[in-house]
């Protein structure tokens, strides 16, 4: 039972560790992200791709058409068989037509605007069964070097594509973009061929990015979890989980105080919801970190998202590879 | 023991509550924050719109109505929107009204570098319309490199003409989001750009800026100072040179371009693939620059993206 308490203390007291981390490099980066200034014109030779992994409604496309920093495109990964319907006019719409995908594995058609005010339009047809080689085959049809990635009916805040690129101009020595948001759902922005760099994210270049739809319950756990921690103390006798919990408590209240200066449009408990989610996030990138770091492993690096593009080879390409 | 459970769980329920009650009353006092910057602009903005002088009721009003956080905000907004005579009329606002005053006041007293950094910005907005940004001089010697940058693009806003020296001054490499912002301050105040002397400079600082507008407006005469660049011993000019050079759609088979791509790290090579396609680059005038791997690559991209696309 001493062991018990003793090992559950500790845990405690590690994870309350982290919080008090987490939030004073939330603060940080929220500070340093407030007095960069927003330019609206192409910066060099920046730009940003955003793939939107199997959206179900056309609104992801309209917000990022709203979008004004110049240099940025929207990859749309559909499934056409599926999402006949607003898909199929969206084609007429913005005068889509078929082009060259023979290099794209699994592709059924690859589309591109014939119109200069729509080119930064990109829909991939690609059946749902396929779905885990969405991220891989936008990145490989992206026009820029950065690629943020959005899943389903997630949709961006407005000009998060601008501060993309206003924050990739900032810190352009950073090999790997990480940008997260800390009180939306997290979106991730990466380089499109930094996968030999490894899993090297910055946290000092974080913001609100985008949000999506979300369940409740989660927070209502969170809310209640010190609540329930208190009970438990009381019903094992163990005084010390009691004052964790209290410290629990007011660690959540400091990221409630961090979470009102990046305050967007979200409620308290959705807020609380995904704070806490990328809480979690952040323990476990700093858990592959060190792993990454002292034992040398490079399983970060193996994830689906970074790892190299594969060279799809057809007989066409080959005979091509030769005459090269 | 239920009286004693009954404690912890309401202390347990407690605290819940009183964070929801901190977020509201932050939240609450945040929207009132903005509501009443929105209204001090719609003021600034009527006062401004008119050709006659404010009168001294005019600008009493302001004063009392507003605290000087909310007119440091609302007249640095304002000024970023309006060109010629308004400018005028808005100085004689911020004048009366003693805003660059409170402005100088607040950023001595600062005592965090992002607040500082916050009120130089608010400074350098309000440059057109205030005397005052010739105190941020004393700013150019800071430690911190943002409180520098800040001071300088507040120099820039009020003596246009000395941009350049303003920049060769600073002792820190700038990021090209910074060159960016300099730019964009030095066409906004009227400086005049040539592009020349910024390339030809020795200054790292002065040439990000001039490959920045190369860049921008696509000047193609620059082309024989961005090949001499590419071999430039800093990689972020070397390698801004070689985007500069694809955008304009210079020359890229001479030596000096083919040394500078062998220079880049594999990803940076990618980078400048993706971008040579985009630059509309057939695959014949990059052959030489790139491997075997990276010529199907680029080939493939060529054929997905131009390939029988027609634009009107």
């Amino acid at each position: 039972m001493q062991l018990t308490s003793i090992i559950l203390t500790s845990l405690l007291i590690v994870v309350l560790c982290c919080a008090i981390l987490f939030a004073v490099e939330w603060h940080r980066a929220y500070n340093s992200l407030s007095v960069t200034p927003l330019l609206r014109e192409g910066i060099g030779h920046i730009g940003v791709s955003v793939v939107v992994e199997y959206p179900s409604t056309t609104a992801p496309l309209f917000r990022l058409l709203e979008e004004r920093y110049p240099r940025s495109e929207a990859i749309m990964v559909v499934d056409m068989q599926q999402h006949d319907s607003p898909f199929g006019t969206l084609i007429q719409q913005f005068r889509l037509v078929k082009v060259n995908h023979s290099h794209l594995k699994g592709v059924r058609a690859l589309y591109r605007s014939r119109h200069r005010a729509y080119r930064r339009i990109v829909v991939i047809d690609l059946p749902a069964t396929n779905r885990q080689y969405a991220a891989e085959r936008g990145r490989e049809v992206a026009t820029y070097d950065y690629i943020l990635y959005l899943q389903g009916e997630s949709l961006i805040a407005h000009d998060a594509i601008t501060y993309c690129a206003n924050i990739i101009a900032r810190h352009h020595d950073v090999p790997n973009l990480s940008l997260q948001s800390l009180v939306g759902a997290t979106a991730r922005l990466e380089r499109a061929s930094g996968a030999e760099l490894g899993n090297r994210s910055n946290i000092s270049s974080e913001r609100v990015l985008a949000w999506g739809k979300r369940d409740l319950w989660p927070s209502l756990i969170a809310i209640f979890t010190p609540a329930i921690a208190v009970v438990a103390s009381r019903l094992t006798g163990e005084k010390s989980l009691l004052a964790v919990a209290v410290a629990a408590s007011l660690v959540l209240s400091v990221f409630l105080y961090v979470s009102t200066r990046v305050m967007t449009e979200k409620g308290l408990l959705v807020t609380l919801d995904t704070i806490l989610r990328n809480f979690y996030r952040y323990l476990v990138r700093k858990v592959k970190n060190f792993n990454y770091l002292y034992k040398g492993s490079s399983w970060s690096v193996k994830s689906s998202a970074q790892r190299v593009p594969t060279m799809v080879l057809t007989k066409r390409d080959k005979t091509n590879l030769k005459q090269l | 023991m239920i009286v004693a459970l009954n404690e912890e769980v309401a202390l347990a329920v407690a605290l819940p509550m009183i964070m929801v009650l901190t977020q509201t009353i932050h939240s609450m006092r945040r929207g009132y924050r903005t509501s009443a910057t929105a209204r001090c602009i719609m003021q600034i903005a009527k006062l401004v719109a008119v050709p006659e002088e404010p009168s001294d009721g005019d600008i009493r009003r302001l004063r009392l109505r507003f605290s000087s956080s909310t007119l440091i905000d609302a007249a640095a907004f304002v000024s970023e929107h309006i060109y010629g005579e308004a400018l005028y009329r808005l100085s004689f606002i911020v004048e009366e009204c003693e805003i660059d005053h409170h402005l100088l006041k607040s950023i001595r007293r600062a005592t965090t570098r992002q607040r500082r950094v916050k009120l130089l910005a608010k400074l350098s907005q309000l440059a057109s319309v205030s005397v005052a940004a010739e105190y941020s001089e004393g700013y150019l010697d800071e430690p911190e490199q943002d409180i520098r940058t800040y001071a300088t693009a507040s120099l820039i806003m009020a003596h246009p003409e000395r941009a350049i020296r303003y920049i060769a001054r600073l002792r820190h490499n700038i990021s090209l989001h910074d060159a960016a912002m300099f730019a964009q301050l030095m066409r906004r105040a009227g400086a005049p750009i040539a592009y020349t002397p910024l390339l030809t400079s020795k200054s790292r600082n002065l040439q990000l800026i001039g490959l920045y507008l190369c860049e921008h407006f696509s000047i193609v005469d620059a082309e024989p100072l961005l090949q001499q660049l590419c071999e430039s011993e800093d990689a972020t000019i070397a390698q801004t040179a070689l985007f500069a050079l694809c955008t304009i759609q210079g020359d890229i088979t001479t030596p000096q371009v083919k040394r500078a791509v062998e220079r880049l790290l594999p990803h940076q090579r990618d980078a400048l693939i993706r971008h040579m396609v985009y630059s509309c680059y057939s695959l014949r005038s990059c052959a030489n620059l790139l491997g075997r791997e990276e010529r199907l690559r680029f080939a493939q991209r060529l054929n997905s993206y131009k390939c029988q696309i027609v634009c009107n």
